[in-house]
């Protein structure tokens, strides 16, 4: 019976996901990208994410070809997040996890993070980390911190005051990597989990 | 100098005290603001000050200062992670001669890979000698010789401590966590014949807050001529101060203003979000996003170049893109870019 159940509910999901591109993409790029979305739906990776990357390349007048290497490309990043991750994940750590990997991070890095916080969703570390990234702050240093942060028992809260917390130092004229890693270090002397957050600027 | 690479952003003070073996007092600063040439370009513009000034132990000669101030235009590419400028500037050069004038004239260029930035840089220094005049011994005529009276000393002008010299330089730097590392090295080649001087200098600094940091260096004792007296010693150790807006490697954007903002984001209730962007001169502006499952959705003109719209907006990163006119998709003005798969960048918005 639950065999029923599950294989209705992915007929239902898949139908569901045909409709939404349906409606709003042309037919040469449903037939490019159609078989890596029957192979991650197969494989149990979220589609969704995939559908939202065909919609972006649609609006933005891609053609077929790239659209279709484009979801292949997020298809693979997912798979191997999931690798790291295992099968719990939720797809917002997948989505996290294939933007890190984007970014710069490993594979090792996101078993690290990870492990980091057990039984706790990991999708926001990722995020900080892949955000430090982004800001500048080299991969290995960015890792650093954000495990440095999750040592110190950070919680979500404390995760986005360092990103902000970062932001600003940047912003104010610090290196991005000495932004970080002043911040974390900041973070990890402390026997508190409180980030010293410089006051944001009046506007 | 004021190197091209040192000045990270819009407007940058950096400011060393050192002491060395032969130096006792090292001071150097440096003063810069780039300005873009034109709105969306990567043509850019910088001024900037520098100076610098040591007190050596070795008495005279071995004291200096100097200041300049440089106009530099760059072109740099990949989000600053690569630049090519040229420079020129003018000041002037204290040392146990009198004041020189100096005329400082040369093209660059940097790379930045991860953590790695290199630097490359010929400068011309032209180094304006001291007018002095000096008093000459009269000839040599018997003082005793009556009815001749004693000859006078004469005097004539005389022109000292001039030159000109190619500066090649190189620096690597490397950036881990609160570390820096650099190694700088080159060679000064004198116009006109003489020894030329190769030079190799390597330093630390370990940042104990982000606007003060430790430096100490070990490097060879001949030296530039606006690096330190001609003979340094060999080990320095000092402290370093850095303030401003450095957003680039380089030569970088003007930040945005915070009373004019580019991009705003307002919370109207729950996830509605008011969400302004400053596009002047446009006929129409079209925004699409993740947040609106990449549909297109047309921006409302609120006036001053203002275009708006309110939408549902939950926290967290997104991606954003506009155009302009029905032309291609660019990242939003006041966001920082991220990869994109399809038109090379996207702006970044982070939601609360």
């Amino acid at each position: 019976m639950a065999v029923y159940v599950v294989a209705a509910c992915s007929v239902t999901a898949a139908l569901s996901a045909q409709s939404r591109l349906e409606s709003r993409v042309p037919a040469p790029v449903l037939a490019a990208v159609g078989p890596t979305i029957d192979s991650a739906r197969a494989a149990g990776l979220p589609t969704g994410p995939l559908e939202d990357k065909v919609l972006e390349g649609v609006t933005k007048q891609a053609d077929a070809g790239r659209i279709a290497a484009a979801v292949r490309r997020l298809a693979g990043e997912l798979a191997a997040a999931r690798e790291a991750f295992g099968d719990r994940a939720t797809t917002r750590e997948l989505v996290a996890g294939a933007g890190g990997l984007r970014a710069g991070l490993t594979r090792g890095d996101l078993v690290r993070l990870r492990a980091a916080r057990p039984g706790q969703n990991t999708a926001l570390a990722l995020e900080v980390a892949t955000d430090l990234i982004t800001q500048g702050v080299p991969s290995d240093t960015a890792t650093r911190v954000v495990l440095k942060v999750l040592g110190a028992g950070a919680s979500d809260a404390d995760l986005e005051q360092l990103r902000m917390a970062v932001e600003r130092d940047i912003a104010g004229g610090v290196p991005a990597a000495v932004a970080a890693s002043v911040r974390a270090r900041v973070l990890s002397g402390s026997p508190a989990t409180t980030i010293p957050i410089t006051p944001r600027p009046q506007n | 100098m004021l190197a091209a690479s040192t000045a990270r952003g819009q407007a940058l003070a950096t400011g060393d005290l050192r002491t060395s073996t032969t130096t006792p007092v090292e001071a150097r600063s440096t003063l810069a603001l780039g300005l873009p040439l034109n709105r969306g370009s990567d043509l850019l513009l910088k001024a900037g000050l520098d100076g610098a000034g040591w007190l050596g132990a070795g008495g005279p000669g071995t004291s200096k200062g100097y200041a300049a101030a440089n106009l530099i235009i760059g072109l740099e590419g990949g989000r600053g992670e690569r630049c090519a400028w040229l420079r020129v500037g003018t000041g002037g050069l204290w040392d146990g001669l009198g004041a020189h004038s100096l005329l400082l004239a040369g093209l660059g260029g940097s790379m930045t890979r991860g953590p790695v930035a290199i630097e490359l840089s010929v400068t011309e220094t032209r180094l304006m000698p001291v007018e002095r005049t000096v008093t000459l011994a009269p000839a040599s005529v018997p003082i005793d010789t009556p009815g001749v009276p004693p000859p006078a000393p004469t005097t004539a002008r005389q022109f000292v401590g001039g030159g000109v010299w190619e500066d090649v330089r190189a620096q690597l730097k490397w950036s881990g966590g609160p570390i820096e590392a650099r190694l700088t090295g080159g060679v000064e080649i004198p116009q006109g014949g003489g020894r030329a001087t190769r030079w190799l200098r390597t330093e630390a600094t370990g940042w104990l807050t982000p606007q003060l940091g430790v430096v100490v260096g070990v490097g060879s004792p001949s030296l530039p001529l606006l690096e330190a007296p001609r003979l340094s010693g060999p080990f320095t150790l000092g402290f370093r101060l850095a303030f401003g807006r450095a957003a680039r490697p380089v030569v970088a954007r003007p930040p945005p203003k915070r009373e004019n903002p580019s991009f705003e984001i307002r919370s109207v209730s729950g996830d509605l979000r008011l969400l302004r962007v400053r596009v002047p001169d446009a006929l129409r502006v079209e925004l699409t996003a993740d947040f609106v499952d990449w549909r297109v959705v047309s921006l409302v003109p609120a006036g001053g170049g203002v275009w708006e719209a309110q939408l549902a907006i939950g926290p967290g990163s997104h991606r954003v893109s506009i155009r302009r006119d029905g032309g291609p998709w660019a990242v939003p003005p006041g966001l920082p870019a991220v990869a994109d798969d399809f038109t090379g960048a996207a702006g970044l918005l982070r939601v609360e």
